[in-house]
């Protein structure tokens, strides 16, 4: 392929994976490290540094706004992100060691449990009684936010702590291990394990998949698998079609899209898998 | 600690100190320029590097990336920077090499979470809030063993 066109490709399937994984709240990566090492024949350990830049990116983009509107526990993304950083070098260091074949068995499974938790993901508002935690009082990991839809300040606390940190750490090495952001777990620990309100939980996540690659970068970059050329147009793409994904998604049905998405999110999820375990299906 | 008395029309968290809202809005602003910064670093270079090879024949990345998948130690593809060093040094090449411009704008991208936790930290000390002071430099020091261990 003419290395110009291959370029542009890559910054357009970068534009969608960004635009869709924002709109099925996935994040880009996830989809893109497949798809690049799929249809492109891109190597795993490219693919993957070419994601976790660009996990960085829609991270900066993301937490901006969500600060600028209170909707980040900037305390609780901090105290978690001891364990999410520690998690991604952890795992960043574990890519060397594990057989490329294993990382795409492991990718396709962490793909199909991200679509799973997207689609049982329960739209309760707001949790209710927590029972009281005491790291979370010593740490003052609660808070306010003002929720626009209900037009009311809300007031949150947090429980479980203990386990959510130990998720935490693992949601990190998956994030270091596969160059994904992994919000899918970390929202697994904030919003089913802590019980913070969805908004406060999503946010704080898209903060904490910023500070937590950035751990990881550092350690994909000397080894070298921070291709520049893939790395551009990955990173700007998934960027640009991430904030307009959010655009588009505050104007659409968002279980219409999930649905529409379903068979792409599986098709993923199983040749990732077949790859890893060699079978040849097509 | 909740005071929902306040006027709710901007997105505002009574109860919590003003202090911590000047943080939050202190790092949503880092991260944003720290991001729009480096995402046009790294355009300049991707573009220049496009025009470059309009003029020169393209640079052959496709054989690099679906090359055999990188990058044991020492066996790196040519167009790929692995310390700051060699940036430096594509930086200083005369005609510049677009692939350190865009690993430069990398770089600045990687360093605006570490500048947001850094930032926190002096922040942290003037609201005298050292439990946190502590947990934003525990980061840092993890940060730092990743950039160490990387070079």
């Amino acid at each position: 392929m003419d290395p110009a066109i291959f370029l542009i490709a890559v910054f357009f399937t970068s534009l969608a994976a960004g635009g869709a994984g924002a709109v099925l709240g996935l994040g880009g990566g996830i989809l893109l490290v497949p798809i690049l090492n799929i249809f492109f024949g891109v190597g795993m350990h490219y693919a993957m540094g070419a994601s976790i830049v660009s996990v960085i990116a829609t991270s900066c983009g993301a937490a901006a706004a969500y600060l600028g509107s209170g909707l980040v526990n900037l305390r609780l993304g901090l105290f978690l992100a001891t364990a999410a950083t520690a998690g991604a070098i952890t795992g960043a260091y574990l890519t060397d060691a594990v057989p490329i074949r294993a990382l795409q068995v492991i990718l396709g499974l962490t793909l199909a449990y991200s679509s799973l938790a997207m689609f049982r993901r329960i739209k309760v508002e707001l949790p209710g009684e927590l029972p009281p935690n005491r790291l979370a009082q010593r740490l003052d990991l609660g808070g306010t936010y003002y929720d626009a839809a209900l037009n009311q300040h809300v007031a949150y606390g947090a429980t479980h702590v203990g386990r959510g940190y130990v998720v935490m750490y693992g949601s990190g090495i998956l994030s270091g291990l596969l160059g994904i952001g992994s919000g899918a777990f970390n929202v697994l620990a904030l919003d089913q394990f802590m019980q913070l309100p969805m908004k406060i939980s999503t946010a704080t996540s898209n903060f904490m998949i910023g500070v937590t690659a950035a751990a990881s970068t550092s350690v994909y970059f000397a080894r070298g698998d921070v291709h520049p050329l893939l790395a551009a147009p990955v990173a700007v793409g998934v960027l640009v079609g991430a904030s307009l994904g959010t655009r588009l998604m505050v104007r659409m049905r968002t279980t219409t899209i999930r649905k529409v998405f379903l068979p792409v999110l599986v098709y993923l999820a199983f040749s990732m898998l077949y790859r890893g375990l060699g079978i040849e299906l097509w | 600690m909740v005071n929902s008395s306040q006027p709710s029309s901007i997105p505002a968290r009574p109860g919590i100190a003003a202090d911590s809202r000047m943080l939050e809005i202190l790092v949503g602003r880092v991260l944003f320029w720290g991001g729009l910064l480096s995402i046009l670093v790294v355009l300049s270079g991707f573009g220049l590097h496009l025009l470059r090879g309009a003029a020169e024949g393209n640079y052959d990345v496709v054989g690099e990336v679906t090359g055999p998948s990188s990058a044991s130690a020492g066996n790196h593809a040519p167009g790929v920077f692995v310390s700051g060093a060699q940036i430096i040094q594509g930086l200083r090449r005369r005609p510049i090499d677009p692939l350190a411009i865009i690993a430069l704008g990398l770089v600045m991208l990687l360093a605006t979470p570490v500048l947001a936790v850094g930032l926190a930290v002096p922040a942290f000390a003037v609201i005298r809030d050292y439990r946190y002071l502590v947990i934003s430099l525990i980061i840092l020091g993890i940060l730092a063993v990743g950039l160490l261990s990387g070079g």
